[in-house]
């Protein structure tokens, strides 16, 4: 194919992977505000995910765009988590009590406890009205185990949190 | 909507999104996309791409949590010598090393500092903030949360929501506390802006005490006006 029209492809699916993109920002963002750790900026984790989907693909290549995304910003998100702790960890070591991070004694404390893909899944559970069959089929996984991963979420928070949730 | 939905609500809301363009735009540019215009021909119509470099907010974690133990250290350091009174003009904030030593109101006796939200209609269990400003968390009929707040003439409950640029505004004695939380992801306010009944204005920086994410500003209120509202910027 002569170099013209390949570029010329090239701009087309940009203008198609823009326009797809524009379309799922919005649900794109407030997951990956829910399922990012704290320091982490939801529109840095949604950036990365686009950026390391289109490495691979063109989004209108793809037969669930919005299903590929949620999953590369979960992974991502708990990557960044686990990184995180680490760095938690060490430094805790290293400060005194005096210099913890300041935090807010509310509920949003104890949903940022819970590990990335709970909070996806109550997440999409309580905010999006999805069942488990749709989580699981959304973030690749089985069914039981979104059930399963869900109920533990739930455990793990306090009681005065989920005490009308459920 | 129950308190875990409106938790979940409140943490899916969280920051100022930057918009779909702007990320688009710049991870296409980062990875050096065709939109980037940067397509380079060598020999036989083979092409490579060239990558322009947008720098993205996000540094190792352990060079901000470096950075951050450092300013720890600094600050706690000019507060111990600088800010911190030499005399009895003021009482700590139950552990709480606040630049705002000095209690212009009534104090408060120190309360468990054992910061929960109780059920709707329990009793509230109050969180020593200042020596003259106790905060509690109480769940609300619709499912949301209050900040209830107490001095020593008066207590009230709100929305917790107040997120900057909104505030609550705590009346005490001859002036008012105005409190704002920063928004997650969001900029830390740095200053509370008052209006008076008469139209005008004043300006105080805020002071974060160590260990909790509400801001504050003391406001003194002239006589002979109220304050209508406040805001944090």
């Amino acid at each position: 194919m002569p170099i013209g029209s390949r570029m010329e492809n090239s701009k087309q699916d940009v203008s198609a992977d823009a326009a797809i993109f524009a379309e799922l920002y919005p649900q794109l963002r407030r997951f990956a505000a829910v399922v990012a750790p704290r320091e982490v900026d939801p529109d840095d984790l949604v950036q990365d995910g686009l950026e390391r989907t289109l490495r691979k693909h063109s989004l209108s290549s793809l037969t669930n765009a919005k299903a590929y995304l949620f999953r590369v910003i979960l992974n991502l998100a708990s990557n960044e988590r686990r990184g995180l702790m680490r760095a938690r960890r060490a430094f805790s070591r290293l400060s005194s009590e005096d210099t913890a991070e300041p935090a807010y004694p509310s509920d949003l404390t104890e949903l940022l406890r819970l590990p990335s893909p709970q909070r996806a899944m109550l997440y999409l559970r309580e905010v999006q009205g999805f069942t488990y069959r749709e989580i699981a089929s959304l973030l690749g996984m089985s069914e039981e185990a979104v059930a399963k991963a869900s109920r533990r979420a739930r455990a793990r928070l306090s009681d005065e949190l989920r005490e009308d949730s459920i | 909507m129950n308190r875990l939905h409106s938790a979940l609500e409140g943490l899916a809301s969280r920051g100022t999104p930057r918009g779909a363009d702007e990320i688009f735009s710049d991870a296409t540019q980062s990875m050096g996309s065709p939109t980037s215009e940067a397509l380079v021909r060598i020999d036989q119509g083979d092409e490579i791409m060239v990558s322009s470099t947008v720098s993205r907010r996000q540094y190792p974690a352990w060079l901000m949590f470096a950075a951050a133990f450092g300013v720890v250290l600094i600050v706690g350091l000019a507060i111990t010598l600088v800010v911190r009174p030499t005399g009895d003009t003021g009482r700590d904030v139950a552990g709480n090393n606040t630049a705002s030593s000095v209690v212009p109101g009534p104090t408060l006796p120190p309360s468990d500092n054992v910061p929960m939200t109780v059920p709707a209609g329990s009793d509230l269990s109050y969180y020593s903030y200042l020596p003259d400003l106790h905060l509690g968390w109480r769940a609300a009929e619709d499912g949301n949360t209050d900040l209830c707040w107490k001095t020593a003439s008066d207590e009230g409950c709100e929305s917790d929501l107040f997120y900057a640029p909104d505030t609550v505004i705590i009346p005490n004695g001859n002036h008012v506390i105005v409190l704002t939380r920063p928004a997650l992801g969001g900029e830390t306010p740095t200053e509370a802006v008052v209006t008076f009944s008469n139209g005008e204005t004043a300006n105080e920086a805020f002071t974060t005490p160590s260990g909790i994410a509400i801001a504050f500003a003391r406001v003194e209120v002239p006589d002979g006006v109220t304050v209508t509202s406040a805001s944090a910027n």
